[in-house]
């Protein structure tokens, strides 16, 4: 009988070891170790600065100050403030002013900007009551997709850049937090970091792979709500000093490749919505407006000048507006494009905005993301339009009578329409009008005062008064907003928010004719664009011409900001399948794809692990230099028998080489020596050195035509 | 006895039943689980060894990861892939970091020590890192307890552990399957390794608390028992211990019981103070008590207690086996049955120290541990 069948033993457990850890950790949930409190501190910080740029200042400060708050408390648990934070319901507190200012702010919860604002506060809470690493665990998630949310709103070279070291404290709180337990040593910071970055490093082929084969979507999976983020650019009303403070922004509007030469400034008028409603005091767009039959062809009515056409696509910026923007005037509609136009299968592209009666491009939905579209202009001043115009582009609301008084006057003293046209013209440029950022601020009759009295004022107050005046003289005409200039970066043109603009449209001859007082008081702002003003004006500084070194380096990171937009950040459905179609793919199917990443993830895998598998240890020098001594002999035609000893293939190699015995020998003795006799460390280096000599030594020995092995 | 019996018999019953088929499922729940005690040493951790999941960390990472990527494809943002993917290619690297961190590690030797029922049983390991990259954080388990060791390896470096586990019931004490296991370095991934080496220690029953004073029992040493014969010498004593045959011995002073084994002659030795009383412990003495355990752990006390007095016995335990001190050679046979095994016989160390090399006492433990005892109904028909 088998007495070890006696010992009483616990039947063995069939659940798999996880599953059992599992059920074990609950009862004894560690607190967090310190260096692990102070990673998650470091990676919420950075989770949350891309934020502060785009949400409202309160909210961030709020959360930000939470962190803040709750770092300073675990530094100094003592302090009666910070007990008495921890004690009270100082965080539950904190959390609801939280939602309330959100809702404040929004004035609805629900939705994407709000909800970027309550994931930020969330967070801020979330680890504000951090105590265990299961709260961790939870944290690092809320952060990951935090960072992501930034994207949202800029994704930019540098929002890429931010996000890099905010990973870097997300690998460290992971590692910090594994490995690290209250009866052992934690791993230092440095040490943590250099981990994770080489994580990272062997992480980035997969990542690369995933990012260039993960199939795109052609298009949203839900339906996007209309989000009217704070995004700066024209918008469908213009009301005195509206422009203005758009000339601040040095904000990129949308960049623009020519396909030829680019056009003189003076044809660079950028068309955006054209405003044709006015309440007396500023403009708006006709809700009204019909929309032109979608057209993909130049315009029969359209006189196309071969020498005059431009031929450029527009990487538009998001502008959750309803309008794109192209060259006056538009010659064909935008369409929509990706980087690498594919020329035998155009198929992908399609006609993203139509022409309404009043010569302007909308779109169906708002542009919330980076669009590209190409389309084609003629750079004139003037174009015929389908449908002449309605009396409602000539009425007169407000109480600006002195200008409309002076308008009738000056008519009746005018021969034609055009001569009106020019001669108002000619008065604003001989009067003492001043082109200036900061007009100041005008009263009741707006108009009136601007024109008799104060005489100062931007681009809104020129084109606005203009039109009022062509309207009291009888002629229709409106205002046309978008941007004039362009700043030529390399074989790209940036268009900034600084060019934005507005002029007068006028209807004379059957035809709407382009007028820009602005041009007439200072020339020089359609030359140089807004850099022209004095220096007394408040004009971003990027915006002078004569910023030099700072000016340079603008430019140039524009350049490969644009480059990252290309490559990065719009590699999308089209992109993707263009680049298949490059490589020979074909269109894969996602079987096909997934197929690939598994390959590729394979491989990888056994590159990676068989570094570590093959840990074997580095063979003894002495070693080393016979099993070289025999490889080589063997290429020489002299293989070691495998029962020769070494002195038996060192008597076969003499008799083989009998010019070379004594080499040969000696060479043999050396690595005796370093075999089998105790050597000091200095001096088995030396030896191993001589060896290596002398075995290269041999090597220049003739292959012998008589070798007779054994 | 009668319960084993019947439950050696059903087992290989059933295992008849299921033919071939049984014994392929058998070898795979082996490869999976190791069950069985059947790993010889040094064992390595190699690839078809170590198994890997997330943990619950990295599920709820994994699940982030997914949200991350609906919403970068609903607002095709372009970054938002991208840094969806940067933490994808972190989180497969971390599946191979903490793969390596546990693979390749060998236990070189695992040295069980016997103890008494009460104390712990422990298990000495030797483990070895032979890579050159430092293994960190590796948690080492046992079956029986829920406790877990951490350990560090440094690159090439051999570290030794000791596994205590608590001493339940006297017999064999199995070391059990020991599980490797290990979350570094992000603890996304959980990584493991069975080894199931077949190592054993003796647990000896506790000797009891207080038992009830010795006198009066001194042994009939005419007794009528057959096994018992007399082992008086000239000097009329009972030897103390035994040695290897010395040219010049007394031949009256061999011990020819022990000698006729053929490994040599052995001399029985005396003491010079021997003191002639010899006190007779036998199983039926200790009938007073109910449970069997009590019984043994009682005579296990009796035998301590002569022992440290330095008073002679003789053991007679229900099962047949009966020692005295001049029958050191009386080996117990299980010892030949498992010597391919890792087992530890020795006396435990609280009382190695008072009786050391007390072939007589060792003897006598290693009955009283793993004697089968009847049970309790039978032994009262």
């Amino acid at each position: 009988m088998d007495l070890s069948r006696l010992s009483a033993y616990a039947p063995l457990k069939t659940l798999p070891d996880w599953l059992q850890r599992k059920t074990n950790n609950k009862s004894k949930e560690q607190k967090l170790p310190e260096n692990t409190f102070y990673w998650l501190a470091v990676l919420v910080l950075m989770a949350q600065l891309p934020h502060v740029l785009h949400l409202p200042l309160w909210i961030s400060a709020v959360g930000v100050t939470i962190v803040a708050l709750w770092v300073a408390s675990y530094r100094y648990p003592d302090r009666p403030l910070f007990r008495l934070m921890r004690k009270s319901h100082a965080l539950a507190i904190a959390a609801f002013i939280g939602v309330v200012m959100v809702h404040l702010h929004f004035g609805y919860v629900m939705g994407r900007d709000p909800g970027v604002a309550l994931l930020f506060m969330l967070t801020a809470c979330k680890f504000a009551e951090t105590r265990h690493s299961k709260d961790a665990s939870l944290l690092i998630c809320l952060c990951g997709f935090l960072l992501m949310t930034q994207y949202f709103y800029s994704q930019t070279l540098l929002a890429g850049l931010v996000t890099l070291p905010a990973v870097l404290a997300m690998g460290g709180a992971l590692h910090s937090l594994a490995g690290s337990t209250r009866d052992h040593k934690p791993v230092g910071s440095m040490q943590v970091l250099r981990n994770v970055a080489v994580l990272l490093l062997q992480g980035l082929p997969i990542a690369v792979v995933l990012f260039v084969l993960f199939p795109r979507l052609p298009g949203p999976l839900w339906n996007l709500p209309s989000d009217a983020s704070g995004v700066t650019g024209l918008s469908d009303s213009m009301s005195p000093g509206s422009i203005a403070s758009l000339s601040q922004s040095h904000e990129v509007a949308f960049r623009v490749e020519f396909n030829d030469e680019p056009p003189r400034a003076d044809q660079l008028y950028w068309r955006g919505p054209v405003l044709s409603s006015f309440n007396g005091r500023g403009w708006s767009v006709n809700k009204t407006q019909t929309i032109a039959k979608f057209r993909n062809e130049p315009s029969a009515e359209i006189n196309i000048d071969s020498d005059n056409l431009f031929s450029y696509t527009v990487n538009l910026q998001p502008t959750h507006q309803h309008w794109v923007f192209g060259l006056e005037q538009p010659v064909s509609l935008p369409v929509q494009t990706q980087v690498v136009v594919d020329t035998e299968n155009p198929g992908t592209e399609k006609v993203m905005a139509a022409l309404t009666t009043e010569q302007q491009l909308v779109t169906k939905k708002p542009i919330t993301r980076m669009t590209r579209y190409r389309m084609q202009s003629n750079g004139q001043t003037s174009y015929r339009p389908h449908k002449n115009p309605t009396t409602t582009l000539t009425q007169l609301p407000g109480r600006n009578q002195k200008t409309i008084r002076f308008a009738r006057q000056e008519r009746a003293k005018s021969i034609s329409d055009a001569a009106y046209a020019n001669r108002m013209l000619q008065w604003f440029r001989n009067e003492p009008f001043h082109y200036t950022l900061k007009p100041g601020l005008l009263g009741d009759a707006p108009m009136d005062e601007f024109l008799f009295s104060t005489r100062r004022g931007f681009c809104e107050h020129y084109s606005s008064a203009f039109t009022l005046l062509m309207r009291a003289a009888g002629i229709p005409s409106r205002v046309v907003t978008g941007y004039q200039g362009g700043e030529m970066n390399g074989d790209y043109m940036i268009v900034r928010q600084s060019d934005a603009h507005a002029w007068s449209e006028v209807w004379l001859d059957g035809r709407w004719q382009r007028f820009d007082p602005t041009a007439a008081v200072s020339p020089e702002r359609i030359e140089h664009g807004i850099a022209s003003l004095p220096d007394s004006e408040p004009v971003p500084l990027m915006a002078r011409n004569n910023s030099g070194v700072l000016k340079n380096w603008q430019l140039r990171w524009d350049r490969i900001n644009h480059n990252w937009q290309r490559m990065i950040v719009d590699f999308d459905n089209s992109r993707q399948n263009s680049l298949f179609k490059r490589v020979g793919l074909g269109k894969p199917t996602a079987l096909q794809l997934a197929l690939i990443i598994l390959a590729v993830s394979a491989v990888w895998a056994l590159i990676l692990t068989r570094k570590a598998v093959s840990k074997q240890r580095p063979l003894d020098p002495a070693e080393q230099l016979w099993q070289k001594t025999c490889r080589q002999f063997e290429r020489m035609g002299a293989a070691i028998e495998s029962t020769e000893t070494p002195g038996h293939f060192s008597k076969r190699l003499q008799s083989m080489w009998p010019a070379q015995t004594q080499s040969i020998q000696q060479h043999f003795t050396l690595m005796e020596t370093l075999r089998f006799t105790a050597l000091e460390n200095g001096e088995r280096e030396q030896l191993c050195k001589q060896g290596h000599l002398s075995l290269a030594a041999l090597r220049k020995l003739s292959h012998p035509k008589n070798a007779q092995p054994g | 006895m009668e319960t084993i019996a019947t439950n050696s018999r059903d087992n290989t019953r059933s295992r008849a039943d299921n033919g071939v088929d049984n014994k392929g499922r058998d070898r795979i729940i082996q490869r999976f689980f190791r069950k069985r005690a059947e790993d010889t040493l040094p064992l390595t951790l190699t690839h078809d060894r170590v198994y890997i999941l997330p943990t619950r960390r990295g599920w709820a990472f994994l699940l982030s990861l997914l949200l991350m990527l609906i919403a970068s494809m609903n607002y095709a943002l372009g970054l938002g892939y991208a840094l969806c993917f940067l933490l994808c290619g972190l989180f497969s690297s971390a599946l191979l970091a903490t793969y390596r961190n546990l693979a390749g590690i060998s236990l070189v030797e695992l040295t069980p020590r016997s103890a008494f029922v009460g104390e712990s049983v422990i298990f000495e390991l030797t483990v070895h890192n032979p890579g050159k990259q430092d293994v960190r954080m590796i948690r080492i388990r046992t079956q029986a307890d829920n406790e877990t060791l951490l350990v560090d390896l440094p690159g090439n470096s051999k570290a030794e552990i000791s596994i205590r586990q608590s001493a339940v019931s006297r017999g064999w004490h199995k070391c059990g399957r020991l599980t490797f296991t290990s979350d570094y370095p992000l603890g996304l991934w959980y990584s493991w390794g069975y080894m199931h080496v077949p190592a054993e220690a003796l647990v000896y029953p506790s000797p009891e608390h207080n038992p009830p004073a010795l006198e009066g029992r001194s042994a009939n040493t005419d007794a009528d028992n057959d096994a018992a014969p007399s082992a008086k010498g000239d000097s009329g004593g009972i030897p103390d211990a035994m040695r290897e045959y010395v040219a010049g011995d007394s031949p009256s002073l061999i011990n020819w019981k022990a000698s006729a084994r053929g490994n040599g002659l052995y001399t029985r030795e005396f003491a010079d103070n021997a003191t002639t009383d010899t006190a007779a412990l036998d199983w039926a003495d200790t009938a007073a008590l109910e449970d069997n355990e009590q019984r043994v752990s009682r005579l296990c006390a009796w035998i301590v207690e002569c022992a440290d007095k330095g008073v002679d016995w003789t053991l007679q335990m229900p099962d047949g086996f009966y020692t005295q001190a001049s029958a050191a050679s009386t080996n117990i046979h299980t010892l030949t049955q498992n010597a391919q095994h890792a087992i530890d016989m020795s006396l435990p160390d609280s009382l190695h120290a008072r009786c050391a090399d007390n072939r007589h006492l060792l003897n006598c433990l290693q009955a009283l541990a793993l004697t089968a005892l009847p049970s309790t109904t039978v032994d009262k028909v």
